[in-house]
């Protein structure tokens, strides 16, 4: 029978192999032990010999053709043995990687999960997201006591208890709200209430600030605004909306600081909440008189791009305000919504202001007190001629419309001499 | 030499009665003696454990292959061709790539495995190395299960978790080969000890290769053996090389069984390609284990034809050395041997290698159509 | 004597650490003719700590065997006697020196019933001396039962009570695999209740010493110890640690580790192995895996050995490892800051 001359295996990982170079040819005699081929591997070159003796026959691979082991390469015939047909060998393919075959089990984060998806990365503890998961509340609304802000289950235990940002996103008549705790020794709770096309955000500035001399400070969204779906279809729904928030807040009375329209909605508010309101602080206030920047209350309801923004919100303070391409990215994105329009139609007709809260100044029992920016470019200061005697004013030389951006730290001193 | 076992007449005279004999009989434990005849011209008759021609009839054989009977010779023959047959199949199963991994093998080095083995009783045990195949087979292995076990597959020794390094019957006896150069050592002690402890009788034969007469565990366990005159049996199979290292340039004294000195034993040196000289030598150190007097050391002079593992390439030794030893094959050796001296005639080989080669290739079939294992078990027997 | 449920008494008394241990070795090696020991110096000597004490005198040299110092080659030894129908109690006379056994432990005894196909075993015990606080200095005072941890086919316990230290170790020698006990130095001389007949404490489960609410302590060996008395001074805080002696590196029971911190939300690990790495790394990440995880309130925290060789200065050997003061003051400001 004729003899296989084999492609042996010689390494451990070995698949395949070549020849290097061939000894004999066909034809040729060979006796066993005489080199018949050579060929590569990992350690050096490999002399192969003949298993027997004979003479070559079929050989039937050229040098550098990559074989499997185990391929038959030649035959070595007895004497008098007729040539051997030989068998077609695969020669191997090009080197194919196995593929992984444990597919990249990335499961997509749902995402109406209130708990995920925050682009700021909330830190919060395990527990508090399964909380926050399993009572459907937005992470987003809560504040983190833990180290570097981290949300742990209590902050979630107390965010149910005082029933802020509850509910699923959508469908939800609840404002959200901001919440700077009281550090060290308690003082009052100040809810500070932004105005037309703002947000709580607006207070960020002296929030933390406030938190750390002892105030428990909140700042809602009103309706129509900020991460409240709730919409703003009318004055009405937007003062009820935060009578509800109010009436939600833990602990005993407030005092209420509102700015612009948000002070007119603090009027009404703390008319119909005579016991939760104990001080009433209203900055540049809508609703004493009939002066008012319409344009700008239109072009804010209706802006669009970033650019238009930008260019209202520079009529808004004496300081230029830097804002991060993020916010004014983010209060763009609010105000393009359209959500506003409306309600600027209430608030402004024919250039003037529409509601008016004398009235309703009059009747309130708490203290009140009013503070103007000299240099505001929406509400004249002069409007504070309309108050009656009772209510004390204080005017600021350098503030424009935002107060508490131009002058913050003076307002942070008032509030406190107010509160002591 | 006094026949055993009876009480009765045991004055030489007697004995005397079977003249000429009673020089040449080698009777051992095991010889049954019976009785025949009244007192006075007793016979015995002495049934020896293997029934051949006494030894008076071979003059001219020297003692060891005198002291074997024909069965001994074929069978030691048969295992001994059954292992080179094993290992070039194996070996060309391997190039063929049906073998994961790599192994050793022993080729050449048949005769110290059998020649040590073959006077073991069935229920002694040896530990073997990462070049075992040969003890394995001369214990009893069946060759279709090691090439199963080598292909990895379901029907192997191990299940075909072991693989080639690792193959074992403890039942049986082989207490494994080992992946570890001296790592048998020490468990063989332990198994002597154990026999020792639970008066068993068994005997632990433990093989290692020079290169593990350097490591430590070399001098523990001779040592141990000897404090407590444990009954093992070491064995040597210096084949002259580590894996490339020459014994001359590893080790500071290269005749392995110059350090038994160093131990208290007895350290014999023997040609590991003469079966009838290693069974001779390993039945004498067996039988003092057994009965008490302790372990020694024998040193097999033998060489590995092929290189250390599939993957040498020789580069440290000469062509002329293997071709040199290729010429002093054990096989070859015994076969002409018992064939020039008119014991066994050739057919009676060439009929043995018949029956090998059969048996080797109804292994590999075996082997071939066994199943894998299930990759759903892979945790299985980890723990007991 | 304590009265069973069902009326049967156990009769218990006091025993220190290393007497339990010997109790053990002479109540297996009564009922069990295959069971032995070996040594160094555990014969004559009576063992280096004094735990195998008179043993020899019940037993004999044959069954109480002292060994020549040869880790490797008695470690070995064990393993073939396990192998062919004994069961061999070894003693190292330190843990370290188990850096010389290692080749038996791990290539041999640990994988022989694997690489074998399942048709063997190696019903082999090691009992050691381990852990720091007698300065005996940097090679005679580890920690190393994470390394033997990591080893499939091994089973690795710290007791650290008299009661445990005789039931793991009769469990040990019933159990037909490969056990590793490491015994810190220190425990040696304490004292506690243990029954008078065998028993055996179940390989693979932690045990919960102090049930608690607001933090859970796991500590291993000597460190079960000292969290149980930092728990005491944590309570009159107004701390309430739930203390969970882990008692078995592996087998580990993760289970009781979940069950506990899915009530308390917050876990500090305690041992003495170097921390990086240690016994403590695979309890976090057991547990940040499991179902635990969504009940962690803060960081999980792990007190381990210092980065350190032990130190032979007292002041020194001490700062490299726990003490109840740092488990008071980790726990402390894992519950209040929520943080390591």
């Amino acid at each position: 029978m004729a003899v296989e001359i084999i492609l042996p295996r010689v390494d451990m990982a070995m698949e395949s192999g070549s020849v290097a170079r061939w000894a004999v040819k066909n034809g040729d005699s060979v006796k066993a032990g005489d080199l018949v081929f050579e060929m590569n591997t990992d350690k050096s070159v490999m002399e192969v010999e003949a298993p027997s003796a004979g003479i070559i026959s079929g050989i039937t691979v050229d040098e550098g053709v990559e074989m499997p082991v185990g391929a038959v390469l030649a035959y070595i015939l007895a004497p008098g043995e007729s040539e051997v047909t030989p068998r077609p060998n695969a020669a191997v393919p090009a080197i194919k990687t196995t593929a992984d075959s444990k597919p990249n089990g990335r499961s997509t984060i749902p995402s109406d999960d209130p708990s995920r998806g925050d682009e700021d990365g909330i830190r919060a503890t395990p527990l508090a997201r399964r909380l926050a998961r399993e009572a459907g509340l937005s992470l987003a609304a809560l504040e983190g006591t833990g180290p570097r802000g981290r949300i742990d289950s209590g902050d979630v235990q107390n965010a149910l208890a005082t029933g802020r940002g509850q509910g699923p996103i959508s469908g939800d008549a609840t404002l959200k709200i901001r919440h700077w705790p009281a550090e060290g020794q308690t003082r009052d709770t100040l809810v500070l209430v932004h105005g037309f096309g703002g947000n709580g955000a607006t207070w960020e500035a002296i929030g933390g600030d406030l938190a750390k001399r002892g105030f428990n400070v909140y700042a809602p969204d009103l309706a129509g605004h900020g991460r409240t779906a709730l919409e703003a279809d009318s004055f009405e729904t937007v003062v009820a909306s935060l009578e509800s928030c109010l009436a939600n807040l833990p602990g005993g009375p407030l005092h209420l600081v509102g700015h612009s329209m948000g002070a007119a909605v603090a009027i009404r508010a703390a008319r119909h909440l005579p016991r939760k309101i104990a001080r009433l602080t209203l900055l540049a206030p809508y609703g004493l008189g009939t002066q008012i920047d319409e344009g700008f209350i239109r072009g804010l309801a209706m802006a669009k791009s970033s650019e238009s923004v930008l260019a209202l919100l520079r009529l808004l303070t004496v300081r230029t305000i830097g804002y991060s391409p993020r916010q004014l990215e983010i209060m763009t994105s609010e105000v393009s919504q359209g959500r506003l329009i409306g309600l600027s139609k209430l608030l402004v007709a024919n250039g003037q202001q529409s509601i008016h809260l004398l009235a309703d100044l009059a009747a309130l029992s708490c203290p009140v007190d009013v503070i103007f920016g000299v240099m505001d470019r929406i509400i004249p200061w002069q409007h504070v001629a309309h108050l009656p005697p009772t209510i004390p004013v204080r005017l600021l030389s350098e503030a424009g419309h935002m107060i508490h951006l131009d002058e913050p730290e003076v307002l942070t001193g008032v509030l406190e001499k107010l509160s002591a | 030499m006094r026949p055993s076992g009876r009480s009765g007449p045991r004055s030489r005279a007697n004995v005397d009665g079977w003249k000429g004999l009673t020089r040449n009989i080698c009777i051992d434990k095991n010889a049954k003696v019976t009785h025949h005849g009244d007192n006075n011209g007793c016979i015995f008759i002495v049934e020896l454990r293997v029934s051949s021609p006494l030894p008076t009839e071979r003059p001219n054989q020297r003692p060891e292959m005198a002291d074997l009977s024909d069965e001994a010779i074929l069978d030691a023959y048969k295992a001994m061709k059954l292992i080179r047959r094993f290992e070039e199949r194996a070996e060309e199963s391997y190039m063929r790539g049906f073998i994961h991994g790599t192994m050793h093998l022993s080729i050449g080095q048949e005769a110290s495995a059998v020649g040590v083995v073959s006077a073991l009783e069935k229920t002694d045990t040896l530990t073997s190395t990462h070049r075992g195949h040969g003890h394995s087979i001369a214990k009893g292995a069946d060759p279709a299960r090691m090439f199963a076990e080598f292909f990895g597959k379901q029907t192997g020794y191990c299940g075909g978790r072991g693989g080639s390094m690792h193959i074992a019957d403890v039942e049986a006896g082989n207490l494994g080969a080992n992946g570890i150069v001296g790592g048998g050592l020490p468990i063989a002690v332990g198994a002597a000890l154990s026999a020792k402890m639970r008066k068993s009788g068994q005997v632990c034969v433990c093989f290692f290769g020079d290169g593990a007469s350097n490591e430590g565990a070399f001098h523990e366990a001779l040592n141990m053996a000897s404090i407590w005159a444990l009954p093992v049996v070491f064995v040597c199979e210096n084949n002259k090389y580590g894996m490339s290292m020459d014994i001359a340039r590893s080790s500071a004294v290269p005749d392995i069984a110059k350090r038994a000195v160093a131990y208290a034993m007895p350290g014999i040196e023997v040609d590991g390609n003469d079966f009838a000289a290693v069974r001779a030598v390993a039945q004498t150190a067996i039988a003092r284990a057994r009965s008490g007097e302790g372990p020694s050391l024998i040193e097999c002079k033998t060489y590995r034809i092929r290189g250390h593992s599939k993957s040498d390439r020789n580069l440290y030794r000469t062509k002329e050395e293997i071709e040199e030893w290729r010429g002093r094959c054990p096989i070859d050796r015994l076969r002409e041997e018992v064939i020039g001296l008119g014991r066994l005639s050739a057919e009676r080989f060439a009929a043995i290698d018949t029956v090998v080669e059969d048996e080797i290739e109804a292994a590999i079939e075996f082997a071939k159509a066994s199943p894998d294992p299930d990759p759903a078990r892979l945790t299985e027997d980890v723990y007991a | 004597m304590l009265e069973k449920p069902g009326n049967e008494t156990i009769d218990f008394r006091e025993l220190t650490y290393a007497e339990a241990i010997r109790e053990a070795m002479t109540q297996a090696m009564e009922a069990d003719p295959t069971v032995f020991t070996l040594g160094e110096d555990i014969g004559t000597y009576g063992g280096a700590f004094g735990v195998t004490g008179d043993l020899i005198h019940r037993f004999g040299a044959e069954r109480v065997i002292d060994t020549p110092i040869a880790e490797l080659g008695i470690a070995g030894a064990a393993v073939g006697a396990a192998l062919t129908g004994m069961k061999p109690v070894l003693e190292l006379q330190f843990s370290d020196f188990i850096t010389l056994a290692t080749e038996q432990i791990v290539n041999q005894a640990a994988k022989i019933r694997f690489m074998f196909g399942g048709k063997a075993s190696v019903p082999l015990v090691v009992r050691m001396p381990a852990g720091s606080g007698t300065g005996a200095a940097a090679q005679h005072s580890q920690s190393l039962e994470a390394w033997f941890g990591h080893i499939p086919g091994l089973k690795v316990v710290q007791p650290s009570t008299p009661h445990d230290a005789k039931g793991l170790l009769l469990a040990a020698i019933d159990d037909p695999n490969p056990v590793l006990i490491f015994e810190h130095k220190l425990l040696y001389k304490t004292k506690g209740l243990v029954p008078v007949d065998a028993y055996r404490v179940p390989i693979g489960k932690a045990i919960v010493r102090r049930p608690g609410k607001d933090v859970t302590i796991v500590g291993s060996s000597i460190m079960a110890i000292r969290a149980q008395a930092a728990a005491e001074r944590l309570a009159t805080e107004g701390i309430d640690a739930e203390v969970i002696d882990l008692r078995s590196v592996r087998p580990m029971d993760t289970e009781t580790i979940f069950a506990s911190v899915r009530k308390t939300s917050r876990l500090l690990i305690v041992y003495e192995g170097v921390k990086t790495l240690g016994v403590g790394a695979e309890i976090s990440a057991a547990v940040a895996e499991s179902d635990a995880f969504d009940y962690l309130d803060a960081p999980i925290v792990r007190l381990g050995g210092q980065e350190v060789p032990l130190p032979y200065n007292p002041v020194l050997e001490k700062a490299a490892v726990p003490q109840e003061d740092d488990i008071v003051n980790a726990a402390r400001r894992l519950v209040r800051d929520g943080r390591a």
